[in-house]
């Protein structure tokens, strides 16, 4: 579905990326682990377009997106929640909604729309509470959940999350953890970078652990919660 | 006391103006961090386009809305080359002085421009009004400052609404708060930022067309104007919305104020003393917002 193919992405004279290569097929949970600086947020900023890679390849299905302005990759079916959730804190939560349909809304319509933010509604209850309130006034974890529901209002193939527990308090972290999950059994595909390695693992099917640029270790998620080199290396243990 | 309530009345109407052009200012400062410092010189375009339509005289409705019509057009027009030739290269460099230089430049260019077409005469303008004055209980009020004071508020609550009530407005404030997220949200930015650019001018140029009337039209109108708006935008806030109007109140009203009871000479003072002040204690201006961020 989502294929990365030798990534490489510069700013300025410092290599960020150094070939990242990565694959995520449909309906699956993805996660890239690694620690900060390691080129995560990097990696989806150049898939949704933000920045321009130096080389190689991203393919959704059978199109390429290197060179495509951000909106259009939008609009191709990949959605990006940012790291930093980036809500708009001067609209609404319902507005933030609907712009998260921005590029859907002509064609399937206000009914269409508005079934769409029930659902995330269902998924998210403290958001419909919260429905007419600015989203600067909503507390950080309320609004990454916004920030994921506005991803999802556009319907995307892809949903590219960076770092959904950044910031949070840890029960909150269970909160979104859990929701990813459920997001999971719907049969989203998802591509999820986290610094929690640990808590990425449990819900992902398959992960990749990013350093300096690279992609250094890749198994399915069971295979890397095991493996020695990523224990030692995020969860505190030392390495048998 | 009528002398007193129009001499009020005539503060308003220009304060109105001065906030008219100041929302200009602020639509495009909240989507791309730029504003057009010609913004007065289109001003000025825009009253001699609708002049050689309207004429000096008193004319019918239609051939008034024609005037502003082609007015808001031109504005339009300008809007694209201000952007594509001035604002875009010059960001290219990285410099914020880049882009205030450029617009300056442009706006000399279509000073000149517009005495080479048009001379450096004065003009009277025309408007759907002729010299009479209502008299509403004693005080006579000036129909075309009462014409000003409408189309001016009906211009920018227009523009609110729009902006708060339809698609491409919720857009447009998504692209003022974080240009990276909207166009995450398939938003195309470089056409919002250019639509903001059309609207500020075009209301920039049918400004030229209200102001016409009252004051005087010639190729220097814009200067002083586009100065004054501007010291309005930094008072109430430039990213304040509609603080622009409490803004451009305040120094039409400190002007005629100053005008008649201290002198005509120092009429202009307060307002810049104000801006000076504003400048040095209220950066963000009087409803300016700091924006707050969660991380």
């Amino acid at each position: 579905m989502l294929k990365i193919k030798d990534l490489q992405v510069s700013y300025g004279p410092v290599r960020a990326l150094h070939g990242v290569s990565l694959e995520v097929p449909a309906g699956k949970l993805v996660c890239v682990i690694g620690s900060n600086g390691a080129g995560k947020t990097t990696l989806l900023r150049t898939i949704s377009g933000l920045l321009k890679p130096t080389s190689g390849s991203v393919r959704l299905g059978e199109r390429e997106l290197v060179g495509e302005k951000p909106h259009l990759i939008t609009r191709a079916g990949v959605a990006h929640c940012p790291e930093g959730r980036r809500v708009f804190p001067d609209l609404s939560v319902t507005d933030n909604l609907v712009l998260g349909a921005f590029t859907r809304l002509k064609q399937i319509g206000q009914v269409e729309m508005h079934k769409g933010m029930e659902n995330i509604f269902a998924l998210f209850p403290r958001l419909q509470e919260r429905r007419e309130q600015l989203a600067g006034t909503l507390s950080g974890g309320e609004q990454q959940m916004l920030a994921v529901g506005r991803a999802l209002m556009s319907r995307p193939e892809v949903l590219l999350l960076d770092e959904p527990s950044m910031g949070l308090a840890p029960i909150i972290i269970d909160e979104v953890f859990k929701r990813l999950a459920e997001l999971r059994a719907r049969g989203i595909t998802m591509l999820l970078v986290e610094q929690l390695a640990f808590r990425a693992l449990e819900v992902a099917d398959y992960g990749y652990v990013i350093e300096h640029g690279k992609i250094e270790i890749e198994g399915t998620a069971e295979s890397l919660r095991n493996d020695p080199r990523v224990k030692a290396a995020y969860l505190g243990q030392a390495a048998a | 006391m009528s002398a007193f309530i129009q001499l009020v009345f005539s503060g308003v109407a220009l304060g109105m103006i001065y906030a008219l052009i100041a929302f200009g200012y602020n639509i495009t400062f909240s989507t791309s961090r730029t504003l057009n410092f010609s913004q007065g010189d289109f001003l000025m375009l825009g009253a001699f386009t609708a002049l050689s339509i309207i004429g000096s005289k008193q004319s019918a409705i239609p051939i008034w809305l024609l005037g502003l019509l082609a007015a808001a057009a031109l504005g339009a027009v300008l809007a694209v080359v201000l952007l594509e030739v001035a604002i875009r290269p010059a960001l290219k460099t990285g410099s914020d002085v880049s882009w205030i230089l450029a617009t300056l430049a442009l706006g000399i260019i279509a000073k000149n421009a517009a005495e080479r077409i048009w001379g450096t005469d004065e003009y009277p303008m025309g408007s759907p009004f002729g010299r009479g004055y209502w008299n509403i209980g004693g005080v006579s009020i000036d129909p075309k400052e009462v014409l000003v004071v409408a189309a001016a508020a009906g211009v920018m609550i227009a523009f609110e609404v729009f902006r708060r009530k339809s698609l491409f407005g919720k857009a447009v404030t998504a692209v003022a708060s974080d240009k990276d997220a909207a166009s995450l949200m398939g938003i195309n930015v470089p056409v919002v930022i250019m639509f903001s650019f059309i609207v500020s001018c075009a209301i920039a140029a049918m400004g030229g067309v209200l102001i016409g009337p009252i004051q005087i039209v010639s190729s220097t109108m814009g200067a002083l104007l586009g100065t004054k708006a501007y010291a309005v935008s930094v008072i109430g806030g430039l990213n304040s919305g509609l603080g622009v109007i409490a803004g451009g109140l305040i120094l039409g009203l400190s002007e005629q104020l100053t005008a008649r009871y201290i002198s005509t000479g120092y009429k202009d003072t307060p307002g810049f003393v104000l801006l000076i002040l504003i400048l040095l204690f209220r950066p963000n201006g009087l409803f300016g917002k700091a924006t707050i961020k969660k991380v």
